[in-house]
């Protein structure tokens, strides 16, 4: 059953984003069919940057990689299907203009064209639930990752490659997906899943591929050391807040001063749609202002909502946590970041510089460097390697002992047990809290 | 020399506009004139002012067409206003019109979500509004004492340089600083990068929309003071075709026309640029259809030789 030549054969591949700061080097790795592999390792080790090189949207700088004949068709379209942690699906197009915009990559081989599943299908194996006529740009995260996950399957691909794709998923959802994943592993499709989540890397049952920094790369990069908190706040008052859960439907809240509230959702649909409602300020400008005052929000959907991406990493920053003191023209270094030992080649350097865990980091730091009133996270954790979730916790604990409010809007309480939250069932609440 | 030659390429606008001024300098003996420098500054001075409001506005993630139609307008008000007001008094008049102006701009973007549309309006309104109110005929009536001021600034020159364009340079400096020093002129950027985004963390549409519409139309007024000092007298048609250089400007100096990128001194060089290349194929006693044709290519051929690569950007 399996092939003996490697899908994609990557030999001793070396790329760097600066010059003199290898992200990879001199690896060499096989892609074979029907095989699994996970790449591990921490915010910035390089695992996005690898999955781009196998895919081909970067190229090298030394060492080579090389695609088996049947993966390089005529029309210059590798069978080669990537779920990015940014989404590339078109914001105006519907759910069906999609499949109808995306055929299948080239009819190879065994992939019989009878047996080829409809959109309906490919819908269905993830679990998706919204409308085929929906538009995309619409949808919240969850349910664009999930399209793109269809999509995946609908073109055919002879590899898979999946940048953390559980990110925006409830466990449904994730199940969903993991036995879609073993189908089409029997069926000779590769499957490349970037996780930082034990649990999944497990399952998979797949080779793991483990990237990092070497102690030397992680001390070159500038971190400053003094943690600046001079933050104060204007109301301490505990406020029960009616959040908009998106359909109509409200959920009480209750938001103390120094104590986290965590609404615990089993469909990331819906989770997404309350965070959504609760911070957009047109929709709900009751929620936001009358009662709420100074309200920050850290969004799951980290390209729409979270960073600027024309902007420097320092611009950012500076905007996410209002400390713009620009009028000296003295580059004041974010002090408030230093313990995330955010991985970047420079303040000053474009933010899409960043990997996507380092974005993450910049984004929660900053947002609660500018020691706002309340701040309405959506799955703040995701993405992030073990260091960083503990650090990104301790920063929520110490947020929450100035006296600041919080709620986490999560399909996976249990991460937030640490910080002593208030639970608060916004549907169904999970079983086990 | 590499490092040299690394610095050229951060910067290829400059490089382009120093190689133009070599060139025309060793092809045109006139070209490097004090009078034709004089020339160059001075007819520079009111597409300054255009490119760096619209600049603004670009940045914010929107476009000003009306700005053509604020010289016109802001050139008969200011003439006129002058009879009662002084020259001064006009002056201040003029701008609080404009600033008026900029701010039903501001507003109209918000509310159209389309600052193409809302100042497409607005450029008929004030051209229909001023052309009817004129009879669409220049205006040249004005009391001596200001005939005099004006011919001050529009053609007089302080330490050999021309006065209108140092004039411009003042509320030019001013915009940069605010822009690039200030908390309100980071939000400017923020918004036009993601407006989504800006949203969420509780940046607010209307400051953000007033400040980039309201300097925009004001700067639009002042170049039409200049343009008015400089031919002495009030003309209903005098932004007629500004507004193309003025976006021209912008887009040649590196601003972005989808938002969030660029500067004030991306639209500073975009405009020497387009001036330089003007000036020194109209000193060369080209058929002047002939020179329209080698502008516009040369613009274009610029443009292809300053792009500056794409940040590499990890797809992450």
């Amino acid at each position: 059953m399996k092939d003996p030549t490697p899908l994609i054969a990557a030999k001793d591949v070396t790329f760097g984003y600066e010059p003199g700061a290898d992200v990879i080097k001199e690896l060499s790795l096989n892609i074979n069919p029907g095989e699994k592999y996970v790449f591990v390792g921490p915010n910035g080790a390089g695992k996005t940057t690898l999955a781009n090189l196998l895919a081909g949207s970067l190229s090298p700088q030394s060492g080579r990689i090389e695609y088996r004949d049947d993966m390089l068709p005529s029309n210059g379209r590798k069978p080669i299907a990537c779920v990015r942690q940014s989404l590339s699906v078109f914001p105006a197009l519907t759910v069906t203009e999609h499949f109808r915009l995306l055929g299948p990559f080239q009819a190879q081989g065994n992939l019989a064209e009878e047996g080829r599943p409809t959109p309906e299908d490919c819908l269905r194996l993830v679990g998706a639930k919204f409308s085929q006529s929906a538009i995309v740009g619409n949808l919240p995260f969850s349910s664009r990752q999930l399209l793109e996950i269809a999509l995946a399957f609908w073109q055919r691909a002879r590899v898979l490659i999946l940048d953390e794709p559980t990110s925006a998923l409830d466990s449904a959802g994730v199940d969903a997906l993991f036995r879609a994943l073993e189908n089409l592993a029997r069926d000779g499709v590769a499957i490349v899943l970037i996780s930082h989540n034990p649990q999944e890397i497990a399952r998979l049952n797949a080779k793991s591929v483990v990237l990092g920094l070497t102690p030397a790369e992680d001390n070159k990069y500038p971190v400053p050391t003094e943690l600046a908190t001079n933050g104060s706040r204007q109301s301490d008052d505990s406020v029960s807040a009616q959040l908009p859960l998106g359909d109509g439907t409200e959920v009480t809240v209750p938001l103390h001063a120094g104590a986290l509230t965590v609404l615990g959702f089993d469909d990331a649909y819906r989770r997404s749609m309350a965070w959504l409602a609760a911070v957009d300020g047109e929709r709900a400008t009751d929620f936001h202002q009358k009662s709420l005052g100074d309200v920050r929000a850290i969004p799951l959907d980290r390209g729409r909502f979270g960073i600027f991406p024309s902007l420097s990493a320092l611009q950012n920053y500076q905007v996410l946590s209002g400390k713009a003191d620009l009028s000296t023209g003295s580059m004041a270094l974010p002090n408030d970041l230093a313990r995330f030992s955010i991985i970047l080649p420079s303040w000053s350097h474009n933010i899409s510089a960043l990997s996507g865990g380092n974005q993450q980091k910049l984004l929660v730091g900053s947002v609660l460097a500018g020691h706002p009133n309340t701040v309405l996270a959506e799955e703040p954790l995701l993405g992030l390697d073990q260091r960083a979730q503990t650090n990104v916790s301790q920063s929520f604990r110490d947020y929450l002992n100035q006296g600041g409010r919080m709620a986490v809007f999560t399909c996976f309480p249990e991460a937030y047990a640490d910080l002593q939250p208030i639970f608060v069932l916004a549907n169904a609440m999970k079983e086990n809290s | 020399m590499i490092p040299v030659f690394r610095r050229m390429v951060r910067h290829p606008v400059e490089v382009v506009i120093a190689a133009l001024i070599a060139i025309f300098a060793v092809a045109i003996g006139r070209f490097f004139d004090s009078g034709n420098l004089q020339n160059i500054l001075a007819q520079l001075a009111p597409v300054l002012l255009l490119a760096s409001g619209q600049a603004i506005v670009m940045i914010s993630g929107g476009l000003d067409l009306s700005q053509g139609s604020m010289v016109g307008v802001a050139s008969v008000c200011f003439i006129v206003l002058s009879r009662d007001l002084g020259l001064a008094g006009a002056g201040f008049a003029t701008v609080a019109i404009a600033a008026s102006v900029g701010a039903l701009n501001a507003m109209a973007t918000k509310f159209l979500r389309n600052s193409f549309i809302a100042t497409f309006s607005s450029m008929y309104v004030l051209m229909g509004a001023i052309i009817y109110a004129t009879g669409g005929t220049p205006i040249s009536e004005m009391h001596a004492a200001t005939r005099s001021t004006l011919a001050g600034i529009g053609a007089g020159t302080i330490a050999g340089l021309p006065a209108a364009f140092l004039l411009a340079t003042v509320p030019v400096a001013v915009l940069a600083f605010f822009l690039h020093r200030s908390r309100a002129g980071l939000q400017v950027f923020a918004w036009g990068s993601n407006s989504s985004a800006a949203r969420v963390h509780g940046i607010r549409e209307i400051p953000v929309l007033l400040s980039a519409f309201v300097v925009s139309a004001v700067f639009a007024a002042l170049s039409g003071m200049l343009l008015s000092a400089r031919v002495l007298q009030g003309n209903p048609q005098m932004g007629e075709g500004l507004i193309f250089e003025s976006i021209a400007a912008c887009v040649v100096g590196g601003v972005s026309l989808s938002g969030g990128i660029g500067g004030v001194w991306s639209a500073v060089r975009g405009c020497l640029l387009i001036a330089i290349i003007q000036n020194g194929l109209y000193l060369s006693d080209m058929n002047s259809h002939v020179r329209d044709i080698v502008v516009g290519v040369m613009i274009a051929f610029s443009v292809l030789v300053t792009r500056t690569r794409p940040q590499q950007s990890n797809l992450s």
